[in-house]
């Protein structure tokens, strides 16, 4: 699946993510390969960054479920001013609607300027570089004809 | 409901960048200005309001401890709100509600900026909600406006053509503005074009201009005897949101930027029983070009996503002085997180903005401080204390 992901090049960043109480399964799925999303028990939804209850329900039985890494472009940015270390501009930092739940919005980076086929609602699928998940097209995209 | 609150004064203090003045000498002069503008002396100032965070608050924020000793004659004092959130309107209508409570009589409001230079962050380790964000190199205010943006202009036809026509509007009206630091300097199509982009499809002449700014007003009970030498604003209504707050979820939607100005606009009609088309002046907060079509959408005087397309008819209609943003907005006038909105709101109804700016025939004025979903409030000031 990764190999099928090389029509972006992922940003790799200094930036070192610290896992925590509620954070952690999250990351340790990541860094086996799997999108973990906490899950609220009594009202089933997704939510992400994790908190300490649900955001819909309220509830506070939460767990963390592997979900689909499939999803679409919500909107991009190309970043040109440094921001944090180790993360040459300009870059384009990618926020992903999740099929599962499209109010679960993700991020993902690729170097360089946003390729001229980036677009709101394309369809990207998730891909582990290194321990920090990121979205990429799975195939080569179309781009627009002059017809 | 009959106003109980009403703006008799406003001043603002020279606007530079890059001088060493320290910025409690600029709080000083706009409050200064303010009171003689309100024709009210020092010793007749009993309440005092402030935001003094943001960008920096030590070493030299304007605080109250701070700018009380250097305001001589303010013996009076037996109010005071110093906000730690919320950016400056939640400050003034802490003091519109205190003077209508009769907490006080005359209350001096006022916001300075320091000019801050902002680096790239340079920790290596990203905690708590940042950890999901910093490894993706996404950690600038601009970054959420931009993300935003991308999305507005994906579901409107916004182009730049149109963001460059609402810069180059408000640099015109900057040019009536004495105070605007960029009141001299034109801003063409295209040098809008060339400018560098910061975070697409944001570019240098999207962002406000930081600068070292001060801004006051004089806010009085609506009782209170009158001294100034023009006709009061009388604060019809006013309403902040705190719908959406950071941290709930991993970046604003286009939706946290829109949705929740309409939540402030819902209050301010209902409470001033005005509507967006009893309002001759709209001073709309723009930290970032964007807000503008945002508070425009949110207040009613457009439809959504229409915001491009009534700027470019208000254009046309006004060609000399856009009634968006008279005083040149924060991208052309100076970063004042909406204190200079209000300020220039203010003016406008009193009738004082230099000739050339003053739009004819004011009645009432909308004012908003910070971006729709960024702990934002606003007003409404008219002629008139309503019924």
């Amino acid at each position: 699946m990764i190999e099928e992901l090389r029509y972006v090049s992922f940003l790799r960043t200094s930036a070192r993510p610290v896992a925590d109480e509620l954070s952690a399964p999250f990351w340790d799925g990541a860094a086996t390969g799997v999108l973990r999303i906490q899950q609220c028990a009594a009202c089933r939804s997704l939510q992400h960054p994790p908190e300490r209850f649900c955001r819909r329900c309220f509830g506070r039985d939460l767990a963390f479920a592997s979900v689909n890494g499939a999803g679409t472009v919500y909107t991009y940015t190309t970043v040109r001013t440094p921001t944090v270390p180790g993360a040459e501009p300009p870059y384009t930092v990618v926020v992903v609607a999740l099929d599962a739940q499209p109010d679960v919005l993700m991020l993902t980076a690729w170097e360089g300027e946003a390729p001229l086929w980036l677009t709101v609602g394309l369809h990207l699928e998730v891909a582990f570089d290194s321990a920090v998940p990121q979205f990429g097209p799975t195939a080569p995209v179309q781009t627009g004809s002059c017809s | 409901m009959t106003a109980r609150a009403m703006i008799v004064g406003a001043g603002v203090a020279s606007i530079t960048r890059n001088t060493r003045r320290h910025t409690h000498d600029i709080a000083l002069e706009a409050c200064q200005a303010a009171a003689v503008d309100a024709g009210i002396d020092m010793e007749e100032i009993d309440g005092l309001a402030t935001y003094p965070g943001r960008p920096v608050y030590e070493p030299d924020g304007a605080t109250i401890a701070a700018i009380l000793p250097l305001l001589s004659g303010a013996r009076n004092v037996r109010w005071y709100a110093e906000l730690s959130d919320g950016l400056v309107g939640s400050a003034v209508i802490e003091a519109v509600d205190a003077v209508a409570m009769g907490r006080c009589r005359y209350a001096l409001v006022w916001r300075a900026l320091n000019q801050p230079q902002y680096g790239p962050w340079n920790h290596q380790d990203w905690a708590g909600r940042d950890q999901f964000l910093g490894p993706y190199g996404y950690y600038r205010v601009i970054h959420d406006h931009a993300m935003a943006f991308t999305r507005y202009c994906a579901l409107s036809s916004c182009s730049r053509e149109d963001t460059a026509r609402l810069a180059m509007a408000q640099r015109r009206n900057a040019a009536l503005n004495p105070f605007a630091f960029f009141r001299d300097v034109e801003l063409t199509f295209e040098d809008y074009i060339a400018a560098p982009m910061i975070s697409d499809p944001l570019c240098r002449f999207d962002c406000d201009i930081p600068v070292q700014g001060g801004w006051a007003m004089v806010i009085a009970a609506a009782d209170a005897p009158r001294r100034s030498a023009h006709p009061p604003a009388y604060v019809r209504a006013a309403a902040q949101q705190t719908s959406v707050m950071i941290g709930e979820s991993l970046i604003y939607t286009l939706a946290d930027h829109v949705d929740v100005g309409g939540a402030v606009c819902n209050v301010l009609y209902r409470e001033s029983g005005l509507g967006p088309g009893d309002i001759q002046v709209a001073e709309l907060y723009d930290g970032f070009s964007s807000s503008v079509y945002y508070w425009l959408e949110a207040a009613g005087f457009c439809g959504r996503g229409e915001g491009p397309a009534h700027v470019a008819r208000m254009i046309e209609k006004y060609p000399d002085l856009l009634p968006i943003n008279t005083h040149g907005g924060s991208l052309s006038e100076g970063r004042s997180h909406g204190m200079g909105h209000v300020v220039e709101a203010a003016r406008q109804v009193f009738g004082t903005a230099e000739s050339a700016r003053q739009v004819a025939g004011v009645e009432a004025a909308i004012a908003f401080t910070g971006a729709p979903t960024y702990h934002s409030a606003g007003l409404i000031l008219s002629r008139s204390p309503g019924r």
